[in-house]
């Protein structure tokens, strides 16, 4: 009859989420679902005394949480999340910064700059054009092969891209757009492009989704997605605008605060190693241990060399002013196509 | 505390709900073993002094004793009572026995005694086969009279009867009356019944205490709360009564209408009242002669109607166009004799002993804006309907 | 009112009445700390900038200034609007027809009828793709270019909105009152004024009451409108996406108090018809029995089998999609969009979660619901506690779902709270789910109560039996049936939802309505489509097992019941 004794029971009940053998390391993500696994188990066969919990959630949703635990974080550490949002929880000041053994054998561009790095690099991805020759050749475009030419009217209407409020590669586009074409002419480019633009999507892997299952012709994604998707048999070609790809890296940080340091260092030691740094490659081209990567397939071995130079310090200190400027823009537009 | 020989008394009882005051300074004491009436329209308190007699209101004011125990802030489960609702309030999914017992399991009762008393009860309430029914199972009495029998059970030293068979035909009801007061006479136990049907409590009460607005209009013995209702209110209520507004024109001297009439009792000194006499009380003559001024009222009236009533007839007679009509009853055998025919003007005696004058301040008495009588008892008669 | 007091703080120590207190006061702290406390530290929060300073109305003049945000409260009226005008139509005729009419095949259109208040509402959104999307088999039918959009909104929303919507009508048209109807026709009275001077006056409080709902119901949608919204806006989802997408908890904030004030008036409102309509309503009325007229019957059965048959067919393409291989170049069938555990949204241990999570919210649930509304209904202690808990309860149909979930970020998630613990488990989804559907679940317990005796708590008291072996023994049996449905309800719907939980499960916690979300978001639409089939068909299955259950108990502990 007590009711309250009732409700703290369940209370604890619920809360109560199994026995702990080995430490568990809370650690945010926004690596794809499908690598989340592999990469657990890896790491996980390496130490085993730690368990890894994952929190999985798209780059902007992530970050969100990040920010929004910031005076209770609930993260141990991240690990795949976009560098130009670590640059912001690193500005924020609630990156724990950590030498991990081995950092040196990684690029230097993969490494925070500063004595004791606060995050790691482990890869780049990289945007690419999702192309559906099928619903293409219905609709009568053509592949395009720059950034420019999905301006044209002729893809009035047929484009996808992913909302860079939400979506790390949606980000990873404006942010390279701005860079490729400058501030001005960048903005004019997506004002153009807002017009061909049928949706904007939450996250960065629909767009691509949604070209190999014909939902439109053209979606504007990276490349691991595409080239996953041709393997499963999807009627898609990678589009790689002559301009230069935007890229940004899947990067890995300590939590400020957390009280679980030793797991969390061990995750970042990991993170550095070739084993893991091979585990990158199955999924990505361009990895942060030179000489580790191998070809993927449906991937261009070229990538490397079409990617921009991009200034993450940039993209990071900016992202609040461009996003709002984005929303600003065209987030708010009911009818894109009117 | 002084100690007493009543066995309830209650002590200036107050109790209002927001602005409606439900009771006002009720003083009250009631005997052991007596069988007391609270008589009323609804609205007029009883059911809420009921409810405070068994805690289950709070009243604001004043004091309860129950055989020399303050119980004035005791909850229910403290004070010593049965109680019978006109719901019957019996638990449908427990069997006859089963709810008779429903007490008696608190009372670290043994099993077979248990059994043993549920066993007498219902033979003391006549139906001693339906202990395994359900209460779905029975006809209204016989759930009534189980929830008396349940009520008894514990053997409480006050019963409390709330409107106990408003909600039965009216067959049943007057079957019941008498059983309810057969076993009440028998067992002694002290009862108090809330009613707003008068037969009810003319015919069942040793003492009616008859309430309005939360004030007791009158307590007494059925025979007195018939024959000398104390406020217009009570004549109105109880019986029925002829009441005619009049103008004092002196002591022994009123005005009916347009009619100056002598009365045979002196007036109170006022200005305005209530002339009150009952129907049966009249005697019909042909013309005023014969008849002692001195003792009786006499005045003449036209005959309007003519009702027949079943053992008497009803006669409405008109005095005057501005009074109401006034209701005569006589005898089937008397009408016969008296052959009168609608039209007729006839002679109205009524001796000194029936008559009663209410002074006009008897009616500021009760609380502006309510509307009286009328009314209130159309709104009881119409929740007895839906209920 | 002060003698009130003193007299009651002189009353004699009892422990029953203290007991009674102390089970009314936790009802009353439940919801002043799990409903009215998270919903004003979010309408502080709104006046709040991000390092908590207190700005006043400035994020609102913010809000107000941004004319893409702006938009979305016309984008939401517009949405509800049509939705209401739709489906209040189409359930008025079709509850006519379901009451009034002498049609045949009645239980079976019923029974279609119930179907979507068993899914998750992005099925019918999901459905919407592979019906009317680029793909879709339906595609040409569709008159406007998209369906991504406004259409494809009202439409979802229709689907899932119409049962709720019926099942009001049906109750307003059961109301009736067959003399009037007899006196009108020995008036020689032609039927269409029978219909607009008897019919439509005593549904009148039903269908008011019904717009009112629905507009409540359609405004604060969330999940529709994030599945096939496409670049139109609404208030929910821009509450979403300030949240997750901008890390703007205060605009969240200010957006989910302008969603919270129609929601509000509009409950407002229809509490006040509904007062109106009680005291309207007579107990001497005859049921009307309906007549049969071939014509009108046979237009009826082509309209309820049309509504039935889409209806029909909204389900039916989800679960045909769930199973095509690659829709639309791979029209195999097969179990692969069944592989959740390759998917975003947490996999099948979502599904598992999600299981959990309405089970306890249906244990716990229910029993905070009826002794909650027990206590409020029986026990006539504590008026002013009584009279703020009833308050209290209706509050929560009034607070959009993603509204509650916000709220409980920032109330469970403040450092300073003492009950921050919960957050990030299960216990915190079990608490908002409870506490976003406590109001329909509370009045059906009170409903329940209401036709219980009063006077079985004084006749336990003079019995010297206290309340609750009466409440054991009594009153909990008499109400099995409607608690029984409490429990399916709340398990059905925390299901289901989306809304209130999408901002607060964990990783450990993940559900699989969520998952649904999470899927379409990152372009497994299939997968999705499968998750919300089997999230329906869980639903109907509990529904199975609440109907035998009942079925049994009340054949064997409610005998009673039988004359």
């Amino acid at each position: 009859m007590n009711l309250k004794k009732t409700l703290l029971a369940a209370a604890v009940a619920l809360t109560a989420t199994g026995a702990q053998a080995a430490t568990e390391l809370t650690v945010y993500t926004a690596l794809e679902a499908d690598q989340l696994k592999s990469y657990a188990k890896a790491f996980e066969s390496a130490n085993p005394d730690v368990k890894i919990r994952w929190v999985r959630d798209s780059t902007g949703i992530i970050t969100a949480r990040l920010l929004a635990e910031k005076d209770n974080p609930q993260a141990d550490a991240v690990l795949g999340l976009a560098a130009t949002s670590l640059l912001v929880l690193k500005g924020e000041g609630m990156l724990q910064p950590y030498k991990p053994a081995g950092v040196e054998q990684l690029s230097t561009q993969f490494v925070d700059k500063d004595e004791t790095p606060s995050w790691i690099g482990m890869d780049a991805w990289v945007a690419s054009v999702c192309y559906n020759r099928i619903e293409a050749e219905k609709h009568d475009l053509p592949m395009p092969t720059s950034w420019k030419d999905l301006t044209k009217p002729v893809y009035q209407g047929h484009l996808v891209m992913p909302n860079p409020n939400s979506s790390g590669t949606g980000y990873l586009d404006v942010a390279s757009w701005l860079q490729t074409f400058g501030e001005e002419d960048g903005w004019k480019f997506m004002d153009d492009l807002h017009q061909n633009i049928d949706r904007y999507t939450h996250s960065g892997s629909k767009p691509c989704k949604m070209a190999a299952a014909g939902e439109t012709p053209i979606g504007i994604s990276f490349a691991y997605r595409g080239a996953k998707l041709i393997n499963k048999g999807a009627p898609i070609d990678l589009a790689f605008p002559s301009e230069g790809l935007g890229w940004d890296m899947e990067a890995a940080a300590i939590i400020k605060g957390s009280d679980k340091m030793d797991a969390a260092k061990t995750l970042m030691d990991w993170a550095v190693t070739k084993d893991a740094n091979t585990l990158y490659n199955g999924s990505y081209a361009v990895v942060a241990m030179p000489g580790v990567a191998k070809p993927v397939p449906n991937y261009p071995s070229d990538i490397a060399d079409r990617m921009i130079d991009n200034d993450f310090e940039w993209a990071a200190v900016n992202r609040s002013r461009i996003l709002k400027e984005w929303q600003q823009r065209y987030d708010g537009k009911s009818e894109p196509k009117n | 505390m002084t100690h007493s020989t009543h066995y309830l008394q209650i002590e200036h009882l107050r109790k209002s709900f927001g602005s409606f005051t439900a009771l006002d300074d009720i003083s009250l004491a009631i005997k052991e073993g007596e069988f007391v009436c609270f008589l009323g329209p609804s609205g007029c308190g009883k059911t809420t002094l009921l409810r405070a007699i068994a805690g289950l209101e709070l009243q604001e004011e004043g004091r309860i004793v129950q055989s020399d125990r303050d119980i004035s802030t005791l909850p229910p489960q403290q004070r010593d009572f049965g109680i019978v609702f006109q719901s019957y309030a019996l638990f449908p999914n427990l069997t006859v026995s089963e709810n008779i017992a429903y007490g008696l399991a608190n009372m670290k009762m043994p099993r077979g005694e248990r059994q043993q008393r549920v066993k007498a009860l219902l033979e003391q309430i006549d139906l001693p086969d339906i202990g395994n029914k359900y209460p779905g199972q029975l006809s209204g009495g016989q759930q009534q009279r189980v929830a008396l029998a349940r009520a008894l059970a514990t053997e409480p030293g006050l019963l409390l009867l709330d409107e106990p068979l408003s909600a039965l035909d009216a067959r049943v009801r007057l079957h019941l009356r008498q059983e309810i007061c057969a076993l009440q006479r028998k067992l002694g136990i002290t009862t108090i019944m809330v009613t707003h049907d008068q037969d009810e409590a003319l015919t069942m009460a040793d003492r009616i205490v008859v309430m309005d607005h939360g004030r007791i209009a009158q307590i007494g013995t059925p025979e007195e709360i018939y024959q000398k209702p104390a406020t217009e209110f009570v004549a109105r209520f109880v019986g029925s009564m002829n009441l005619m507004p009049a103008r004092v024109l002196g002591a022994r001297s009123l005005m009916l209408g347009r009619k100056e009439v002598q009365t045979p009792m002196v007036l109170p000194a006022c200005d305005e009242g209530t002339l009150g006499f009952r129907p049966e009380s009249v005697q019909l003559l042909d013309g005023p002669w014969g008849v002692n001024r001195d003792e009786n009222l006499l005045f003449e009236a036209r005959l309007d109607q003519i009702q027949f009533m079943g053992p008497f007839v009803r006669l409405e007679m008109c005095l005057d166009e501005e009074l109401p009509c006034v209701h005569v009853d006589v005898a089937v055998e008397q009408h016969a004799q008296l052959n009168a025919s609608i039209g007729q003007s006839l002679w109205l005696s009524i001796p000194e002993k029936d008559l009663k004058f209410y002074p006009a301040q008897h009616l500021n008495q009760s609380k502006p804006g309510v509307s009286r009588t009328a009314p209130d008892m159309g709104l009881a008669a119409m929740q007895v309907a839906g209920a | 009112m002060s003698n009130t007091l003193t007299i009651a703080a002189r009353r004699s120590f009892d422990s029953e009445s203290w007991l009674q207190r102390l089970v009314i006061s936790l009802g009353v702290l439940f919801l002043l700390l799990a409903l009215l406390a998270p919903l004003l530290t979010m309408l502080v929060k709104s006046l709040q900038n991000g390092a908590g300073e207190f700005i006043g109305l400035h994020n609102f003049i913010a809000y107000f200034d941004n004319p893409a945000l702006t938009q979305s409260i016309l984008n939401s009226i517009t949405i509800a609007l049509w939705t209401t005008f739709i489906v209040v139509s189409i359930a008025f005729v079709f509850a006519y027809a379901l009451t009034r009419s002498g049609m045949a095949g009645k239980k079976t259109f019923r029974l279609v009828t119930m179907l979507p208040l068993f899914a998750p509402s992005l099925l019918p959104a999901l459905s919407m793709i592979y019906l009317f999307g680029n793909q879709g088999i339906l595609k040409d039918w569709l008159p406007v270019e998209s369906i991504y959009g406004p259409v494809g909104i009202v439409i979802g929303l229709s689907f899932w909105a119409f049962p709720h919507a019926l099942m009001i009508l049906i109750t307003a048209f059961s109301n009736s009152d067959a003399r009037l109807y007899e006196a009108a026709k020995s008036m020689k009275t032609p039927p269409w004024r029978v219909f607009l001077t008897v019919t439509l006056p005593s549904v009148r409080y039903g269908l008011i009451n019904t717009i009112f709902v629905i507009f409540t119901l359609t405004i604060t949608d969330f999940g529709v409108a994030k599945v096939i919204g496409g670049q139109y806006n609404v208030l929910a989802t821009d509450i979403y996406k300030q949240v997750v997408g901008q890390q703007n908890f205060q605009m969240g904030a200010v957006v989910s108090v302008v969603l919270l004030l129609p929601a509000l008036i509009s409950f407002a409102v229809e509490r006040r018809v509904q007062r109106r309509q009680s005291a309207l309503l007579t107990s001497r009325a005859v049921p009307l029995q309906p007549q049969k007229s071939p014509l009108r019957d046979a237009l009826l059965t082509l309209f309820c089998a049309l509504v039935c048959g889409f209806l029909l067919l909204v389900i039916g393409m989800a679960v045909y999609a769930s199973f095509i291989t690659f829709w639309p170049y791979n029209m195999e069938l097969s179990l692969n969009n069944y592989r959740f555990d390759m998917m975003d949204g947490g996999g099948w241990a979502s599904y598992f979660n999600s299981l959990q999570m309405s089970a306890w919210t249906a244990v716990i649930g229910t029993a905070v619901v009826f002794l909650v509304a027990y206590m409020n209904e029986k026990i006539k202690l504590m008026p002013f506690a009584r009279r703020l808990l009833q308050l209290l309860a209706m509050l929560p149909m009034a607070v959009p779902g993603i509204v509650l979930g916000l709220a409980y970020i920032f109330f469970f998630n403040h450092p300073d709270n003492p009950m921050n613990g919960i957050y990030g488990t299960m216990a915190i989804l079990v608490l908002n789910t409870v506490v976003h559907f406590y109001t329909v679940c509370h009045l059906t317990a009170t409903t329940s109560l209401k036709q219980i005796d009063n006077e079985f708590e004084a006749v336990s008291a003079s019995l010297k039996v206290p309340f609750y072996t009466t409440l054991r023994r009594v009153t909990l049996p008499l109400a099995l049936p409607s608690v029984l449905d409490i429990s399916v309800y709340l398990f059905v719907n925390a299901m289901t939802t989306v809304s209130a939980v999408v901002f607060l499960y964990s990783s450990d916690t993940t559900l699989a309505s969520v998952a649904v979300m999470h899927m379409d978001e990152a372009g497994d639409i299939a997968p999705a489509a499968a998750m919300a089939v089997l999230l329906m068909l869980t639903s109907l299955v509990a529904k199975g097992l609440h109907w035998m259950i009942s079925h049994q108990i009340l054949q064997r502990t409610q005998r009673w019941r039988q004359r």
